[in-house]
């Protein structure tokens, strides 16, 4: 059992690119923790940092209060699950368990027995007498999460250990790792891609970006997931928890004498619940002025089967619809320039895409209930549920109101969460 | 006319079939004639046109020349010689190539092109250079002075045949063993080693070999009888005035036979490496 503490750490290569920048990062006793980012965000370099594969340029590490910036790898207590296993090649199933223990002298009968009990955790006991050429993806997989439990380490660290496993058998051991945490509740610090993933496995989520010189830091958000769908930090968060991701359009804020805020973006005009508006402490500022306004297709519904107000709808014209079963996706298009700011552009960049696929309009995907029947290409009036719009500052992608991050100590998240 | 694709690509292949058994002949004829003639009495050696089939045929050539002067003591000198050289070539070009690959220290690549300059100088003429070092060393004569000399002259090439092996080995698999508490030792003696198996086969091999084979240094560094080794042994059946071919070539085939148990024996270890089967998928 351990914490994990980050204090201002940096990582600069030898021939001069930041990686990391000012991470600061409180990992709690038995807590899983993910790191989230596309690629290049520093989330792997970060871990590697933990598990002292890379040297710390900048700032401290700490495990168990003990700084450990130059302590070697074997005696940080922790164990490391590699992205493609790494499994020893010669070695069988047993030995590669195994190996950890001899090297620390345990004794045989003791080795036998922690590996057989790893094995039977993870059903892998048949499996011990084979090497790992013999073994399927996901075989290995477990294998290399029986190398990792069987020493009882400290802090289990993961890097991205399920991308190379197929969508199937992913969602799995998504369950599996959960179940494995409740069992061992070892501290856990787990790095992905997958926003999926990240919400599901975490019970908080950091979410990353690479650093750029004006942002010498990676450090976006950290939160539980519930937090971070429902009350994203910037731009970039918004776009990149959450699937399909949430719709961005630019908009107008202004109010009535009778105190109603009022959103107006393209041609419609939707009143605002007051909840969104006390949700962005400071919007009177924005009173006015063009503001980024976000609305996930979840907080959209078939205004014949919401609660919604009439004043909270919104006439479209529907262009594809896709049915789901337990859910119906309706896309349709605004004709209004499309949200494009560094956030959104980096978003794109990480999908393979950039700003031209967006075009000239504002594209739009609700999900509403599948009892209601859309045909393609009809009208259809849509009632937003207004408490959950999301208003961003158009130049800084801020979400207006929001504490930025680095308002948080390390100390303060730690204590924020025990 | 035209020449359709077919046929030209019959034709083709063809032509490649021809290239290889001409290939095939010129490699396996020279050896043919060897086994041949050491079967062969001397009378019919150079009877033309050669025949390519032993009639008569005797094994009187094997007879005297494996019983011959010193023969045995010739086969067990090179056998010391190139065992004990093959072994410390493995060896120190593993742990040499297992350095310039994973381990950073200044100089690592002027080194690593110093050693690769050695194998660029022709051997021959090393033999004087080398004749003055080894005489002042005092490791003329004597079978120690060859396997030094014999590491020496594999170290350059067998090391950066290793380098490549070692670099081909997943960097996570190193990570994975530094976390599980291996020193740097272990690393290559428990990991690394095991799975370039196949790179240190191809060095025992190819060390072996020339160990074996070697003629000119040991021609020069070797006077005494007692320590001939068998290049030198079998050159000496050739005489001026009458050469038992017949006996030479005989005793060249037995002197295959260790070659080809050190082939044997080593070339099912890089048939298949495994270097990469702990990986994903």
């Amino acid at each position: 059992m351990a914490t994990i503490t980050m204090h201002d750490v940096g990582k600069i290569y030898p021939d001069g690119t930041r990686a990391v920048g000012a991470m600061n990062l409180a990992v709690g006793d038995g807590e899983f923790l993910v790191l989230v980012g596309p690629s290049g965000c520093g989330k792997s370099t970060a871990l590697r940092m933990i598990a002292g594969l890379e040297d710390v340029t900048e700032g401290t590490i700490s495990i168990d209060n003990v700084v450990v910036n130059d302590v070697r790898p074997k005696d940080r207590d922790i164990a490391m699950v590699f992205q493609n296993y790494a499994l020893y090649p010669h070695m069988t199933v047993y030995d590669n368990m195994a190996f950890g223990l001899k090297l620390r002298k345990v004794p045989k009968d003791e080795i036998r027995q922690q590996v057989n009990a790893a094995a039977e955790m993870l059903e892998i006991t048949e499996l011990l007498e084979r090497k790992p050429k013999a073994l399927s993806g996901g075989q290995r997989q477990r294998v290399a999460m029986g190398r990792a439990i069987v020493r009882e380490p400290a802090v289990f660290l993961m890097d991205e250990p399920l991308s190379n496993l197929d969508a199937k058998l992913r969602v799995q051991m998504r369950s599996e790792l959960t179940g494995l945490h409740q069992r061992l509740g070892t501290t856990t610090v787990y790095v992905t891609h997958d926003q999926v993933e990240a919400m599901t496995l975490g019970h908080r989520v950091a979410v990353m970006r690479p650093v750029s010189p004006e942002r010498p830091y990676n450090l976006q958000q950290v939160a539980a997931p519930t937090e971070l769908f429902n009350n994203p930090a910037n731009l970039f968060v918004a776009g990149f928890i959450g699937s399909p991701s949430m719709n961005l359009v630019y908009g107008t804020l202004t109010q009535d004498d009778a105190g109603v805020v009022h959103l107006g973006f393209c041609d419609k005009t939707v009143t605002v619940d007051a909840r969104a508006v006390d949700g962005h402490p400071g919007i009177e500022d924005y009173f006015g002025m063009q503001v980024v306004v976000g609305i996930r297709p979840s907080a959209m519904e078939d205004a014949r089967v919401s609660t919604r107000s009439e004043s909270e709808t919104i006439e479209v014209e529907s262009l594809v619809n896709e049915l789901l079963g337990s859910e119906t996706y309706v896309h349709f298009e605004l004709p209004s320039p499309p949200v494009l700011t560094p956030d959104v552009e980096e978003n794109l960049r990480d999908q393979g895409l950039d700003a031209s696929s967006l075009g000239d309009t504002t594209k739009f995907t609700a999900r509403i209930s599948p009892d209601v029947d859309v045909p393609d290409f009809t009208q259809l009036r849509l009632a937003i549920d207004t408490p959950k719009i999301h208003f961003f500052d158009a130049e800084t992608s801020d979400k207006i109101g929001y504490r930025a991050w680095d308002d948080h100590s390390a100390d303060e998240l730690f204590t924020q969460r025990s | 006319m035209t020449i359709s694709p077919r046929t030209r690509s019959r034709a083709a292949r063809a032509f490649v079939y021809a290239l290889l058994i001409l290939g095939v002949v010129i490699v396996t004829l020279p050896f043919w004639y060897t086994v041949v003639t050491s079967l062969k009495p001397q009378a019919f050696v150079f009877e033309i046109p050669p025949r390519l089939w032993p009639s008569p045929a005797t094994i009187s050539n094997y007879v005297e020349a494996l019983t011959k002067e010193n023969f045995g003591l010739y086969f067990l000198n090179s056998l010391f010689v190139a065992t004990v050289a093959t072994g410390l070539t493995v060896v120190i070009a593993a742990m040499m190539a297992y350095a310039f690959a994973r381990l950073e220290f200044p100089g690592k690549e002027v080194i690593f092109y110093g050693l690769l300059l050695g194998m660029m100088i022709p051997p021959v003429m090393l033999i004087i250079p080398q004749f003055i070092i080894a005489k002042n060393l005092h490791l003329l004569d004597s079978l120690t002075g060859l396997i030094v000399v014999y590491i020496s002259m594999n170290l350059s090439v067998q090391t950066f045949l290793l380098r490549g092996f070692f670099e081909g080995i997943p960097k996570s698999l190193e990570e994975a063993a530094l976390i599980d508490g291996a020193s740097q030792w272990v690393i290559f003696r428990r990991i690394a080693l095991p799975l370039v198996r196949p790179g240190l086969a191809v060095v025992a091999i190819f060390t072996f070999l020339y160990s074996w084979d070697e003629f000119p240094w040991a021609h020069v560094a070797i006077k005494e009888t007692s320590k001939r080794t068998l290049p030198i042994g079998i050159a000496l059946f050739q005489s001026a005035h009458l050469t038992e071919w017949g006996q030479v070539f005989a005793a060249s085939i037995v002197a295959i036979v260790p070659v080809v148990i050190v082939f044997a024996v080593f070339q099912r270890h890089f048939i298949r490496g495994d270097v990469g089967s702990g990986m994903k998928g």
